[in-house]
């Protein structure tokens, strides 16, 4: 495996690209999306299909209560008519994925939020994203906790490695390590390019 | 007086909410009987009406006769316990049924000595009538007698309606034209029986009908609100602000009407037809906030009107802080649209016990039972997705007592850390479920 450091960014949301984001619930995911959709500008919204997202995380990820509107949409039939409306209207839009959402209609969102000029973060809820339809892809790949022993102490901040590809990363595959302690912005520890062994490469 | 002094006099008083679709409701019988007697009554609040009287005192041969029948059609409608002042202009009018007495209606003659004797108070900003207190004016009439001019270079626009309405001259709003067909409609196919239905309905009718307006730059002080039952029967009503209307404000206002309408059984079988118009437009209009982009804010009023007509009111949701223990509890949500509620709890008082930050970020609203293997009193195992996890580290417990006097049990929360992620857990009467996940 060839490892090329390079430079440190932040992770930036693009007006009109979207992101994707792969992981179980527990990966960490859910605030690094909250985290991207607190840079964004105008209103901001949250399609929630579970009725879980709980907005006190977003606060603490720096998101503004008077801009953050939370969409609960546990139908996925109205699912792709409601994220429509969003993405047309909002600044930015995070929003999980039902399973079984049909991978033409998520492209048809892809290319509504580029049209508009809207940043749009989709989060499946479980499963992957259509191949092409994301411009940067974070894949969780581990998450460590800190503050916590046998018993004592508490959730205090967390690293984790994402893995992320997709255009954003100039085609090229990044190891990111993030880390946070909850109360403020996610902060990029370290960034490698990974050349990955079964990718053809030039 | 404030609700603690008030408890604190009287142990056993009751507080309740002010509900002003309840109040509208009762006042309509009184509009109704008032508009019997005279078309197009203006309605300012549910308990203040305006009735213009220029054709109607005529009609009936005086204005002590037209007062005489409107005090006794009320009576017989709805009791006694109506105030009545008759003068040229709105505000006279308004001061004059204050001062007047039940059965005992107060007919101004001299309206420049009556606005004279009154306290500058009766302005109605409290602000301005301190400044004026201050500077030595105590009364309207002293007011009127200062040059316009003068006021309004000293007090703007608000000097300016102030002295106006001194002076008896308020007939305040200078109309605009109104631009063509201004108003909004609406048919439904299946009538309207439900009043949240309505509710629903008023607040996109009122989107649509100020979205236009505002883009002229003008705000409506006046609406018309004009249902159409089932039955062919059509009610009308003229709802006024002092303020230009805007959205949630007018969306309530028809909302009052439609409730009042429908309890007072005007409606019957359901309503089949709702319009809204301007009855004037004043070009006072809504000066923006430097950071406000009516652009965006347009874009994304109509994204959630078209994403709450999809899901219903429920599901589009705003939140704010509020005091409590648990990140769920800390959250106090409101419909988007509707007025922001007072919080609940304080969010500024300590919250002994409370749950640190980092909050976690996924809280199922009712917890799942999630199976973890014990080893001596501590987490070994975590059964998630099918497959067991060890603990890597942990924290707690942390003893949580619930409103025992509610019946609420009370358990015991562990933060558990794996492989996969931490998670906050809670053991109860020997189950433990998953209270939220750190994501």
């Amino acid at each position: 495996m060839n490892v090329v450091r390079r430079e440190d960014q932040e992770l930036d949301l693009v007006p009109g690209q979207v992101v994707g984001l792969i992981g179980a619930p527990g990966f960490g995911l859910t605030r690094i999306g909250l985290s991207m959709l607190a840079g964004a500008g105008g209103w901001l919204a949250c399609v929630d299909v579970r009725g879980w997202l709980c907005p006190a995380a977003a606060w603490e990820a720096g998101v503004s209560a008077e801009r953050l509107v939370v969409v609960r949409c546990s139908d996925p039939l109205q699912w792709p008519q409601v994220t429509a409306a969003l993405v047309e209207g909002m600044g930015a839009v995070y929003a999980e994925v039902p399973p079984g959402a049909a991978p033409q209609m998520l492209r048809r969102l892809g290319a509504l939020a580029r049209a508009r000029s809207t940043s749009l973060i989709l989060r499946p809820v479980s499963g992957e994203l259509p191949k092409g339809l994301v411009f940067t892809r974070l894949e969780a790949q581990e998450v460590e906790w800190h503050g916590v022993g046998e018993g004592h102490g508490r959730l205090r901040s967390r690293r984790l490695q994402l893995l992320a590809s997709g255009k954003g990363m100039g085609g090229i595959q990044q190891l990111i390590e993030v880390e946070d302690d909850g109360t403020d912005a996610v902060r990029v520890v370290s960034r490698m390019a990974v050349a990955m062994p079964e990718r053809a490469v030039g | 007086m404030r609700r603690r002094e008030a408890e604190a006099v009287c142990p056993t008083v009751v507080t309740l909410a002010q509900d002003p679709g309840a109040e509208a409701g009762a006042f309509e019988p009184v509009v109704a009987t008032m508009e019997q007697l005279i078309p197009r009554v203006e309605i300012a609040n549910p308990g203040l009406a305006f009735l213009p009287v220029g054709g109607a005192v005529r009609y009936y041969g005086g204005e002590e006769a037209l007062v005489e029948r409107l005090a006794e059609g009320i009576e017989a409608a709805c009791g006694s316990g109506a105030l009545l002042g008759l003068a040229h202009g709105p505000f006279a009018a308004h001061r004059a049924a204050i001062q007047a007495r039940v059965g005992v209606p107060y007919i101004v003659t001299d309206e420049a000595g009556f606005l004279a004797s009154l306290d500058i108070g009766a302005i109605g900003r409290e602000e301005l009538a301190d400044t004026f207190r201050w500077l030595g004016i105590t009364t309207l009439g002293e007011l009127a007698r200062l040059p316009r001019a003068a006021v309004a270079s000293r007090f703007g626009l608000l000097g300016i309606s102030a002295h106006e309405q001194a002076s008896g001259e308020d007939r305040s709003l200078r109309p605009r034209q109104i631009p063509e067909d201004a108003g909004v409609e609406e048919k439904f196919e299946e009538p309207l029986v439900n009043l949240e239905q309505a509710g629903f309905v008023s607040r996109r009718l009122a989107h649509e009908l100020l979205e236009p307006l505002q883009a002229q730059g003008v705000a409506p002080h006046q609406v018309e609100i004009e249902g159409e039952a089932v039955d062919g029967t059509v009610l009308r009503r003229i709802w006024r602000s002092a303020d230009p209307f805007d959205e949630p404000n007018l969306a309530e206002r028809v909302r009052w009407q439609l409730r009042a309408w429908v309890e007072s059984g005007g409606i019957s079988g359901g309503l089949r037809r709702l319009r809204i118009a301007p009855a004037d437009v004043s070009g006072e209009g809504r000066q923006l906030g430097l950071a406000e982009d009516p652009v965006n804010d347009a874009e994304a009023t109509r994204a959630l009107i078209r994403a709450q007509s999809l899901l219903g009111p429920d599901a589009v949701l705003l939140a704010r802080r509020q005091g409590g223990r648990d990140p769920a509890d800390q959250v106090q949500w409101f419909r988007w649209g509707e007025n922001e509620p007072a919080p609940a709890r304080d969010p500024a008082a300590p919250w002994p016990g409370k749950l640190p930050a980092p909050s976690p970020a996924l809280m199922p609203p009712q917890p799942p039972s999630v199976n973890v293997e014990w080893d001596e009193g501590m987490p070994a195992r975590v059964r998630l997705r099918s497959r067991w996890e060890p603990v890597l580290s942990w924290a707690g417990p942390w003893r949580r007592v619930g409103r025992w006097w509610e019946g609420e049990g009370s358990g015991d929360r562990y933060q558990i850390v794996t492989s996969a992620g931490a998670f906050l857990c809670e053991v109860r009467e020997g189950k433990t479920y998953l209270v939220g996940i750190y994501d």
